[in-house]
C-alpha cells in the first residue's frame, strides 16, 4: 500500500492504495466520479478517457501511482460547478436527471461546448461512451481547432460507439469545434478591451 | 441531415404537436456531465464484490471443483460451484414462464459445454481480493472432442453436447426443428424459368454494448425480498426467472434498472451471473456486487446466431420470384432461451419484402460447443437477407436483368391495404416500392451500374422488418405504461420497458406532452422497477415506439379524458367543448382560459368535494396495448409483427485490388418509419443499425480455433468498427407510410438499418470484383485472397469461399445434405 | 494483476540499484500500455515496478555532433509526434503519430516499445530497418548495441534483467536519402498486419525491413517485392490464410515503400 495524492477536477484526493489500483479506479472508487467508465479494461473502447496534466489516457491502462502528484480532469470536471462526487448510490440517483439541457438554459455557460453540441447533435444514445469520447475531443479540438471531418474520426480512433455509427458524434464535434473557436476570439476581443 | 429544432421549441414553449420534431432528449444531462448511474457504479453499504471462474475448455467432464484453499484467501466470504447448488436452485430454459427445458445452471455441474461456462465464484471485500481467490480454485476435468462447426454436430457419430436433455423435437444435437410450407415448391420448381442455388454461411456477432452485463444483488433478510440492480433489457424476464429459480415468490424479487449502456439484443435475458449474485447475497445478507469482464461477456454472453443456409430461389422468365427454398442449419451455441426462435422470425419476416406464393424452409436447430446463442439487432432477419437478396441479384444476372428492376417487380405493393402476404404477414401500409427507388437514385444507381470506376461496384437490399413480434415462446406482445398526474401538474410516467438508448424519457414525453397539453419539461419518466411498474415485456423487437408509444398514447387518452371531466365540471362547459394544451384544459382556440393541470390536480388529491358527483378522486390512468398479431402457425406462417417498417439500401464500394480492403464509399438508406416522433433520434437509430451491420459484414466475427477457444474475446481482436471505419452516413430518407394498426401510425426504427447492409456490400463487392461472397464477414484477407485465385484461374466470376482450392464444403447444390428428422408425414402440421 | 512494489527513482543510478535489489521478476515501466495490458490478464507477474518516466534525461530529442538522431527512450509517442525532425527524421515523427490512438500515444513510449518487441508494433521494425542503436545502462555499465541486435530471433530482446534501455539513436539525416515506413492494419487502431521499412542509402541502393511477420524485424537482401516475400515468409510457409495474406501484403507494401522512398529521393 502507498500513500498518494492526485488533484481530481480541482480537488486534492489522497488515499492509501493497493499498488494495483488504476487510474481508472482511483477517480471511481476513491475520488467518487463514476462518469469514467470501465467498458473493457484493455484500453480499446476508450470509456475511461480523462485528462491527466492537460494529455488525455485510457486511465484503465495507466497506474494510479504513476500519476502520482498529477492533475486529472474527468467528464464530471467539464462543467464542475455542476457536479458533485456521489459517494453512495441511492435507488433515487438512479433514476438519472431527466431534466432537458435546455430547461436549464440560464447556466448552460457552465457545459462545455462539447457537450452542448453532443446534446444538440444527438450524438449520444445509451452514453456509456459519451464521457470518453468527450474527453478525447476535448483534448484533440485544443490542439487542432479547425479539423476535418476525417482528423475528427482520427482523433476517435480508439473509442468504441456501439449505438451512434459515429455520424453524430462527427457532426458535434465539427460544432463543438465552431464553438471553441468563437469561444476563442471572444475571449481574445474581451482581453484587448 | 434533420434540422435542429428552433431554440424556442426547445425551451418547453410548446408548438403545436411535440411529436414529429426532434426535440433534444431529457437523458441527456446526466448522461453527458457523468451522473448517469450505471450497474458498475452502484455502490451499497456493507457490498462485497464477487467474481467467476469459468471454464477454459469447451467441451469436458466436470470431475471436481475444489474451493476450499480459495476459501481461506484474505478478504473471502464465500465461495460456490455447481454441486453447492444442487438441488437447491432449479434449472431454467426459457424467458419467463415456461421451464421446458432446463438447460441452464448456474455453474457447470457434472459437464462443461463451451469455454467460458460458469464453473465456481468467490465473494470477497474486494474485486481483487476475489480474483486472487479464484487462482486457489482447484479444477478437475476430463476433455471431451469439441464441436465448433454446427455441420459436424448434426453427424450421427458426432458426440452429444446436451446429454441430460430429452428434447420434444429433436435428437442428438438437434434440438429443435422448424419448417415453414408455404404453397407447392414442387410445382414452382417444375414451372420456374430459372433457379438460383447457393450455399451461404453466415458470421456470429456480438452485441458487444460497452456497458457490461452485471448486477448488485441485495436480499434483506429481515424482510425477506431480495433486491436485484440489473443492467438488463427486460425487468420481468429477470424477476419471473430469477424467483423461479430461487423458488420464491415473484413479490420477493424486486429487479430495478440503473441506466443500461445498450444491449441491442445481448441482454434481453436472465443470465447465470444474476443467480450468483442473488445466491451469494442472501447466503451473507450483504449486497453482492457481480460485474462481468469483456472477456466474459465474449465467452458467455449470447452471440449472433450463425448460419449454414442451402438456399434456393425459383423466377420466371421476367422476373417475378415465385418460390423459395431453403435448408437451415442454425448454430445455437452450446444452450440457447432465444436462439431457436431466430430462426423462426428471422426466416417467417426475412422473406419480405417478397410475397412469394411458394416457400418451403427446413431448419435443424443446434448445440456445439460454443457461445450461447441469442437475440441480436435484426433477430435472423440479417441472415436470411444475406442469402435471400444475393440469390435475387444472381437470378438477375442469369436473367439479364437490372437487379434493380428484379426488386421493384417483386416487392409488396398492393392496391388495396391491408395485404395479407402467403407467410400471412398484414402488411397495413409501406413504400418499399418508393424506398428501393429513393436509395437507388441516391447513390446514382443507374450511372454506375452502366459504368463503373475500376474496383468499385454497387449493390442493393431490402427488407421489411417486425416492429413487435409474437414470439413462439410466449404468447403475448404487449406493453404498459401508468401514468400519474401529480399533484403540482407534472406527469410521472411508469413503464417496465427498458430505455438503453432508445430515448423512452423523450419520445413518451412527447406523446404525453400532445395529448395531455402538459409541458414536454414538466413530464418524467421513472425508472422501471418491477414493484412499482405496470407488467410489459421489456424493449427489444423494436417495439417501443410502436407498442409503447401506443399504450403511453392510450394511457395518457385515458388520463386527458378524466381531467376534461373534472374540468367541464368545475368550469360547466361542456366536455367536447375542451382541450388541452399550454398545461390547461381551457375552451377550444382559447389556450389562455381554463384551469391548470396543477388546480386540476389539486382537486382530485385534496379538495374532493369540487369533483363530479361519483368521480374517483385518482389522477393515475393505466393502459396496456398487447398488439393483434397473430401465434405461429404449425405451417410457419402468420403476422407475428403488428406493422413492418422498410429499409432500400443502396452500397457504392471500393475494393482495394492490392490489399483486399473494402471501403464503402457512398450509402444510402431510405426507410419507411411510419409516424417518427422524434426525428433526429430515429435517424441515430437508423445510423446506429448500420453499423451493425458494417461490422457483421467486414469484420465482426467469432472465431473459435478447434478446440473450441474463442479467439476473438477482445476488442483487440473482434473487429468492431471505430469511428475510422465507417463511411459518412448522409443519405438517411424517411418515406413514411404510417401504420394503420398502430393509432399514432408508428414503425419500428430500432432494427432496420441492420439487416440489408451485409446483402448490400456482398451485392456491391460482386459488382465491384465479380466475386461472389458466400461466408462473412468480408475481410481484406478472405477478399484480396479471393481476387489472387480468380485471376490465377481466370475466372470471369468466382465465389468465395466456394472456388477456393481448400474449400471443403459441398461446392454445387447436388453435394448439398437433406434436412435431418422426419419425412413430411411425422410432422406436427 | 497480482501485487507488486512500485517504485519511483529519481536517476538512472537509483534505479539500476533498484532493479538489482528486487531482483530477476522486477520490471521496469516507463508509459506501461502493453505491460499493464499484460498485468491485468495475468500475463505478466512482476514483483516490482521500476518507473523510469520521472528519471531525469530519459524524455528528450537532440542531434550529435555526427548528426544522429538521439532521442530518450521514455520519450513518448506524442511528443515524437509532435517533434520537429529534419530529413528522413520526419519519418520517425510521423509513424510515431500514426499508430494506436491519441491517448495511447499520450503514455506509450518509444522504449517501451522496443522492450515490449511486439513483432507488430512500429517502432521496433522501424529502429531496425533504419540500423539505429541503443543504450542501455545496468550495474555492469552503460552498453551500445545495434537494434538488430536487441531482438531475439524467437521474441523478446536480448536484455538482461537488470538493463534499464536509455537511449535510441537513428543514424544522420544524410545517412539516408529517404526513408519509407508501410504498413497494413485492419482498423486503424490495430498493430500492423504487416510492415515494411525502406531506407534508400546514399549511392542509391536499399536497406529493407519487414516487420510483423516473424517473431521479430527482419532485414532482408531482397530489393524486389516478390523476393522479399519470398525471403520473409515463403509461399511453403504461407498455408493458413492469415499466412497467405501476409505474404501478399509484404510484396505489396514492399512495392509501396520503394515507390514512394524512390519519388522522395528524387524530390
Amino acid at each position: 500500500m502507498q500513500e498518494i495524492t492526485l488533484t481530481v477536477n480541482g480537488r486534492a484526493v489522497t488515499a492509501t492504495v493497493d499498488e494495483r489500483t488504476l487510474l481508472l479506479e482511483y477517480v471511481r472508487d476513491v475520488a467518487g466520479y463514476t462518469g469514467t467508465h470501465n467498458g473493457c479494461l484493455e484500453a480499446r473502447c476508450g470509456c475511461c478517457a480523462v485528462e491527466v496534466d492537460g494529455d488525455v489516457v485510457k486511465s484503465c491502462n495507466v497506474l494510479a501511482l504513476q500519476c502520482d502528484g498529477a492533475s486529472v480532469t474527468t467528464v464530471e470536471g467539464l462543467s464542475p460547478q455542476r457536479v458533485k462526487p456521489v459517494q453512495h448510490i441511492t435507488t433515487q440517483s438512479l433514476a438519472g436527471v431527466y431534466a432537458p439541457l435546455d430547461a436549464l438554459q440560464a447556466d448552460a455557460d457552465t457545459l462545455h461546448p462539447l457537450q452542448q453540441a453532443f446534446h444538440r447533435r444527438h450524438a449520444l444514445q445509451c452514453g456509456f461512451c459519451t464521457p470518453g469520447m468527450l474527453m478525447v475531443l476535448k483534448d484533440f479540438l485544443e490542439d487542432n481547432p479547425e479539423p476535418t471531418r476525417d482528423e475528427v474520426r482520427g482523433a476517435i480512433a480508439g473509442n468504441l460507439c456501439r449505438c451512434t455509427g459515429y455520424q453524430h458524434i462527427v457532426d458535434a464535434a465539427m460544432d463543438a469545434a465552431e464553438q471553441m473557436r468563437q469561444d476563442t476570439v471572444r475571449a481574445a476581443a474581451a482581453g484587448d478591451a | 441531415m434533420t434540422d435542429i429544432l428552433p431554440r424556442e421549441a426547445r425551451h418547453g414553449v410548446r408548438r403545436d404537436k411535440l411529436v414529429g420534431t426532434s426535440v433534444p432528449r431529457k437523458e441527456d444531462l446526466a448522461l453527458l456531465t457523468g451522473t448517469a448511474r450505471y450497474i458498475d457504479d452502484i455502490k451499497l453499504p456493507g457490498m462485497l464484490y464477487a467474481k467467476i471462474l469459468r471454464s477454459t475448455t469447451a467441451h469436458a467432464r466436470l470431475l471436481g471443483v475444489d474451493t476450499s484453499a480459495a476459501l481461506g484467501m484474505p478478504g473471502v466470504h464465500a465461495a460456490l460451484c455447481g454441486a453447492d447448488l444442487l438441488g437447491k436452485v432449479k434449472p431454467w430454459g426459457d424467458l419467463m414462464q415456461d421451464l421446458l427445458v432446463g438447460d441452464h445452471f448456474p455453474f457447470a455441474v457434472d459437464k462443461i459445454l463451451y469455454e467460458g461456462q460458469e464453473v465456481a465464484a468467490v465473494v470477497a471485500d474486494t474485486k481483487y481480493e476475489a480474483l486472487d481467490a479464484l487462482e486457489e480454485i482447484r479444477v478437475s476435468t476430463e476433455d471431451l472432442p469439441v464441436l465448433v462447426d454446427p455441420e459436424a454436430a448434426i453427424r450421427p457419430d458426432a458426440p452429444l453436447i446436451q446429454e441430460g436433455i430429452n428434447y420434444e423435437f429433436g435428437e442428438g444435437n438437434i434440438f429443435d426443428r422448424y419448417r415453414v410450407r408455404v404453397g407447392d415448391i414442387e410445382a414452382a420448381e417444375a414451372g420456374a424459368d430459372v433457379v438460383v442455388r447457393q450455399r451461404f454461411t453466415s458470421n456470429r456477432q456480438a452485441g458487444a454494448a460497452l456497458d457490461p452485463h452485471g448486477c448488485v444483488a441485495s436480499y434483506d433478510s429481515f424482510t425477506g425480498v431480495l433486491t436485484l440492480y440489473s443492467s438488463t433489457q427486460s425487468i420481468f424476464m429477470v424477476r419471473d426467472v430469477l424467483a423461479d429459480t430461487l423458488q420464491i415468490p415473484r413479490n420477493r424479487v424486486r429487479v430495478i434498472i440503473p441506466e443500461v449502456g445498450a444491449g441491442f439484443g445481448s441482454k434481453a435475458q436472465m443470465f447465470a451471473h444474476e443467480v450468483i449474485a442473488s445466491v451469494l447475497s442472501m447466503q451473507l445478507g450483504r449486497p453482492v456486487h457481480l460485474v462481468l469482464s469483456r472477456a466474459e461477456i465474449f465467452r458467455a454472453g449470447t452471440a449472433r446466431n450463425g448460419q449454414v443456409r442451402h438456399a434456393e430461389l425459383m423466377l420466371t422468365r421476367d422476373g417475378v420470384i415465385t418460390g423459395y427454398r431453403d435448408y437451415v442449419v442454425h448454430n445455437c451455441g452450446a444452450m440457447s432461451l432465444w436462439g431457436n426462435q431466430v430462426v423462426h422470425i428471422g426466416t417467417n419476416v426475412g422473406i419480405l419484402p417478397y410475397p412469394i406464393p411458394n416457400i418451403h424452409v427446413d431448419a435443424d436447430i443446434v448445440h456445439t460447443n460454443t457461445a450461447p446463442g441469442g437475440p441480436l439487432r435484426g433477430f435472423g432477419i440479417p441472415q436470411t437477407l444475406w442469402a435471400k437478396e444475393q440469390l435475387v441479384d444472381m437470378a438477375a444476372e442469369q436473367l439479364g436483368l437490372d437487379p434493380l428492376v428484379v426488386r421493384a417487380r417483386n416487392v409488396v405493393n398492393p392496391e388495396t391495404f391491408p395485404y395479407r402476404t402467403p407467410m400471412g404477414q398484414v402488411i397495413d401500409s409501406t413504400s418499399v416500392y418508393d424506398c428501393l427507388h429513393k436509395a437507388a437514385e441516391a447513390i446514382e444507381w443507374e450511372r454506375l451500374r452502366a459504368d463503373r470506376p475500376a474496383h468499385e461496384g454497387v449493390g442493393l437490399a431490402v427488407s421489411m422488418k417486425y416492429t413487435s413480434c409474437r414470439h413462439p415462446s410466449f404468447d403475448t406482445d404487449l406493453s404498459a405504461v401508468r401514468l400519474r398526474l401529480e399533484t403540482d401538474g407534472t406527469v410521472t410516467i411508469f413503464s417496465s420497458d427498458v430505455s438503453h438508448g432508445q430515448s423512452h424519457a423523450t419520445f413518451l414525453a412527447q406523446i404525453v406532452g400532445d395529448i395531455l397539453g402538459v409541458g414536454f419539461d414538466k413530464v418524467n419518466l421513472a425508472q422501471p422497477d418491477s414493484v412499482t411498474s405496470p407488467f410489459g415485456l421489456g424493449t427489444f423487437a423494436s417495439r417501443a415506439a410502436a407498442v409503447l408509444g401506443t399504450a403511453c398514447r392510450q394511457a395518457a387518452e385515458r388520463l386527458r379524458e378524466k381531467v376534461v371531466t373534472i374540468a367541464a365540471h368545475v368550469l360547466e362547459a361542456n366536455p367536447e367543448d375542451l382541450e388541452a394544451s399550454n398545461d390547461r384544459i381551457h375552451i377550444k382556440g382559447l389556450p389562455d382560459t381554463g384551469l391548470y393541470l396543477e388546480n386540476l390536480a389539486a382537486y382530485a388529491a385534496y379538495r374532493t368535494h369540487q369533483l363530479p358527483p361519483g368521480f374517483e378522486p385518482t389522477l393515475e390512468a393505466v393502459a396496456t396495448y398487447d398488439t393483434p398479431t397473430e401465434r405461429e402457425a404449425p405451417d410457419g406462417t402468420g403476422n407475428l409483427s403488428v406493422t413492418y417498417s422498410t429499409a432500400a439500401h443502396a452500397a457504392h464500394v471500393r475494393v482495394d485490388p492490392d490489399t483486399g480492403r473494402v471501403t464503402v464509399v457512398d450509402y444510402a438508406m431510405a426507410h419507411d418509419t411510419g409516424v417518427v416522433i422524434n426525428p433526429l433520434v430515429v435517424e441515430g437509430q437508423h445510423q446506429g443499425g448500420f453499423l451493425m451491420g458494417i461490422g457483421m459484414a467486414l469484420g465482426e466475427d467469432y472465431v473459435y480455433d478447434d478446440e473450441g477457444h474463442l479467439l476473438t474475446a477482445s476488442f483487440k481482436d473482434y473487429q468492431a468498427p471505430y469511428a475510422t471505419e465507417l463511411p459518412e452516413l448522409t443519405k438517411l430518407y424517411e418515406i413514411p407510410a404510417p401504420s394503420v394498426t398502430i393509432p399514432g401510425g408508428h414503425k419500428g426504427a430500432g432494427e432496420s438499418g441492420t439487416g440489408p447492409v451485409p446483402a448490400a456490400i456482398g451485392n456491391a463487392v460482386y459488382h465491384a470484383t465479380g466475386v461472389r461472397f458466400t461466408e462473412l464477414p468480408i475481410t481484406p484477407d478472405r477478399m484480396l485472397l479471393a481476387l489472387r485465385e480468380k485471376e490465377r484461374r481466370g475466372m470471369g466470376s468466382f465465389r468465395y469461399p466456394d472456388d477456393m482450392p481448400e474449400f471443403s464444403g459441398p461446392r454445387t447444390a447436388e453435394e448439398w445434405p437433406e434436412p435431418t428428422g422426419a419425412d413430411e408425414g411425422d410432422l406436427l402440421l | 494483476m497480482k501485487p507488486f512494489t512500485f517504485l519511483a527513482p529519481r536517476g538512472l543510478d537509483e534505479a539500476v540499484a533498484m532493479l538489482g535489489e528486487h531482483g530477476p521478476d522486477a520490471r521496469v515501466i516507463a508509459g506501461g500500455q502493453s505491460l499493464l495490458l499484460a498485468m491485468k490478464e495475468r500475463l505478466a507477474r512482476p514483483s516490482a515496478l521500476v518507473s523510469v518516466a520521472g528519471v531525469a534525461g530519459l524524455r528528450d530529442w537532440t542531434y550529435s555532433e555526427s548528426g544522429q538522431l538521439d532521442i530518450g527512450a521514455a520519450t513518448t509517442y506524442a511528443e515524437l509526434a509532435e517533434a520537429a525532425l529534419r530529413g528522413w527524421h520526419a519519418e520517425i515523427a510521423a509513424v510515431a503519430g500514426n499508430l494506436a490512438d491519441r491517448p495511447v500515444r499520450t503514455m506509450g513510449t518509444l522504449g517501451g516499445a522496443l522492450c515490449q518487441a511486439d513483432p507488430r508494433f512500429d517502432m521496433p521494425a522501424l529502429a531496425v530497418g533504419v540500423g539505429a542503436e541503443v543504450d542501455t545502462v545496468s550495474a555492469d555499465g552503460v552498453r551500445t548495441r545495434s537494434a538488430d541486435e536487441l531482438f531475439r530471433p524467437e521474441g523478446g530482446t536480448v536484455l538482461g534483467p537488470g538493463e534499464i534501455l536509455t537511449r535510441v539513436r537513428y543514424p544522420a539525416a544524410d545517412a539516408y536519402r529517404a526513408v519509407a515506413f508501410e504498413k497494413f492494419r485492419y482498423r486503424q487502431f490495430d498493430a500492423a498486419l504487416v510492415s515494411v521499412v525502406c531506407a534508400v542509402r546514399p549511392d542509391g541502393s536499399l536497406r529493407l525491413a519487414v516487420g510483423a511477420v516473424r517473431p521479430r524485424p527482419v532485414l532482408v537482401s531482397a530489393t524486389d517485392p516478390a523476393g522479399i516475400a519470398d525471403e520473409v515468409l515463403p509461399a511453403a510457409e504461407a498455408t493458413t490464410r492469415l499466412r497467405a495474406y501476409q505474404r501478399e501484403l509484404i510484396a505489396v507494401l514492399a512495392r509501396r515503400a520503394i515507390d514512394r522512398v524512390n519519388d522522395d529521393a528524387r524530390s
